[in-house]
């Protein structure tokens, strides 16, 4: 046991000396090695050297980034976070300033302004669509038609971003059945009418009660239709499940323990919203024995809220940009409540659908 | 792939954090975990554990080291693990002989004045490794963080097996003298 102790304690050594005994680092190097890589490398010297003199290499950069090409890319969206903010009084997501952003990269961002709001796309959901795990139909996901996004010129755009639905693409957005406007708008696929594409404002707003994104925008305890548990799961790796089309076995929690369901809820509009790095200075805490639980609400549009429950009463929403950054400090009763019911597997109808 | 862009895509919330981070560190995950455990499914377990710990940690933890960072957790869910193998009888590998080892480090009790938590026995076993030459630090974390065998770590550095046994030896004594003079109980 003493000297378990001791291999523990070990274990936490500042991490320079982990890192100068990494096993990779170590390695003998022989003379031949040496000169194989100083070989190697005057011959790269001067080969590079040769194409320096017999092509007109590009040196400068494209000036200027076109918005040619219209389709949504699903790579991470070139723009630089907004700066998060927190204090005792809850956390600030900046605003994007259009003006600052660098476009001479691609692809350029795909983002729209819609009253003074900037959205960005985020995700995109499928529509009646068979062998989908989530299907979402038209009538029950799209309300309101907004309007067609005027497509401009980035550099126009920049001299004069803040015009009524204007935007690097051109798409019909409508708002979304049951979520706050102001918060998550979406588009009919240009590709293919089959899918969605989800936008979201995750800056300029301030976020002080969980109320204030799962309540007042997302509307969470109205609209919740059904909790599924992932047990033993954490959400990337359902994602992954999903695109492997390997599904794990998921519980779907039961009409009697919607109670417990909506205090939990309840608790969550009530707590409190965490920047980050305060949370950071608890990090051991959050790293060493916290168990997880994912769960996911869907909505009665369909729309899934896919949330991470911490044993000690953090929570945080999954897959929603910036707001994926921060955590609600929930009270742990409420939480315990919740995850006991998780726990007793025989409350459960076992499905692997949804 | 940089570690800040892994880093980024944990951030930013984004799954190919884990492939990510599975391409760049996790031989090296992998490694550490088999190198307790001897057990291959074990240790891709505990490795797949590692990754769902980092997906829960970042944010809001933001390491400095990545490579350590996983490191270290792999290393703990491996102890873990091992601590079950060890209520099975199933004690293999080189845990239990580092372990035989490290009790050559443990303080006579007559010079003790008071018991210590790990998280001082940490500061001190990091002031020991400080005052400690670097290629015996480095024998040390390879042969007790590590958990290499003799032979590898001799191959690794190029020197003979029984200086690293030597190495090793004069370390655990000096280890010893410092947690007696700093009068630890264990």
């Amino acid at each position: 046991m003493k000297t378990n102790r001791l291999l523990e304690a070990l274990g936490d050594v500042d991490e320079r000396f982990i890192e100068e005994a990494t096993p990779s680092k170590n390695k003998t190097v022989y003379p031949w090695g040496i000169l194989l890589a100083l070989a190697s490398s005057i011959c790269l010297i001067l080969s590079v050297l040769d194409m320096l003199n017999q092509t007109d290499l590009p040196i400068e950069p494209p000036t200027s980034a076109t918005v040619e090409n219209e389709q949504v890319s699903l790579e991470p969206i070139t723009f630089a976070s907004p700066k998060i903010n927190g204090s005792e009084h809850g956390v600030t997501i900046e605003a994007i300033d259009i003006a600052q952003q660098n476009f001479d990269e691609t692809p350029v961002p795909t983002f729209f302004i819609y009253k003074n709001k900037c959205y960005v796309y985020f995700s995109t959901v499928f529509s009646t669509k068979e062998n989908q795990i989530h299907l979402y139909d038209h009538n029950t996901f799209l309300e309101q038609y907004v309007g067609k996004s005027k497509k401009v010129d980035i550099n126009t755009f920049k001299k004069r971003p803040y015009t009524e639905l204007t935007g690097t693409i051109t798409r019909e957005f409508f708002t979304v059945k049951g979520i706050d406007s102001t918060f998550m708008l979406c588009s009919r696929s240009k590709a293919d009418e089959n899918y969605i594409d989800l936008w979201l404002n995750s800056s300029d707003i301030s976020l002080k009660k969980g109320a204030d994104l799962f309540e007042n925008l997302l509307h969470l305890n109205d609209n919740c239709k059904q909790v599924t548990y992932l047990p033993n799961h954490a959400h990337y790796q359902w994602e992954i499940s999903k695109i492997n089309q390997e599904l794990p076995d998921v519980h779907v929690l039961l009409y009697q323990d919607y109670a417990v369901v909506s205090r939990f809820l309840e608790g969550l509009n009530e707590g409190t919203f965490i920047y980050p790095q305060d949370v950071a200075q608890n990090e051991a805490s959050i790293i060493e024995g916290n168990k997880t639980y994912a769960i996911i609400i869907q909505l009665t549009n369909d729309l899934c809220i896919p949330l991470t429950i911490y044993e000690d009463g953090y929570v945080r929403l999954e897959g929603f940009r910036e707001f994926s950054n921060l955590l609600v400090k929930v009270d742990q009763m409420v939480v315990q409540e919740l995850i006991e019911v998780l726990n007793q597997k025989d409350n459960f109808a076992a499905t692997n659908s949804n | 792939m940089e570690d800040k862009e892994i880093l980024n895509l944990y951030f930013s919330r984004s799954e190919s954090a884990i492939s990510e981070t599975a391409k760049k560190y996790g031989t090296y995950c992998l490694r550490i975990a088999n190198n307790i455990l001897h057990n291959t499914e074990d240790s891709e377990e505990c490795v797949n554990d590692t990754y769902m710990r980092a997906w829960n940690a970042i944010p809001p933890h933001h390491p400095m080291k990545l490579r350590t960072f996983l490191g270290k957790i792999t290393r703990n869910l491996s102890l873990n693990r091992y601590q079950t193998y060890q209520t099975q009888k199933r004690g293999i590998g080189q845990v239990p002989l580092a372990l035989e080892e490290l009790a050559e480090c443990i303080p006579a009790h007559e010079t003790v004045e008071q018991a210590i938590g790990t998280l001082t026995l940490t500061e001190l076993l990091n002031n020991f490794l400080a005052d400690l030459p670097s290629e015996p630090r480095k024998i040390f974390m390879r042969r007790y963080w590590y958990f290499h065998t003799t032979k590898e770590i001799a191959k690794d550095f190029g020197i003979s097996e029984g200086k690293v046994k030597v190495s090793l030896s004069r370390s655990r004594s000096k280890l010893k003298k410092y947690l007696e003079e700093e009068g630890v109980i264990l």
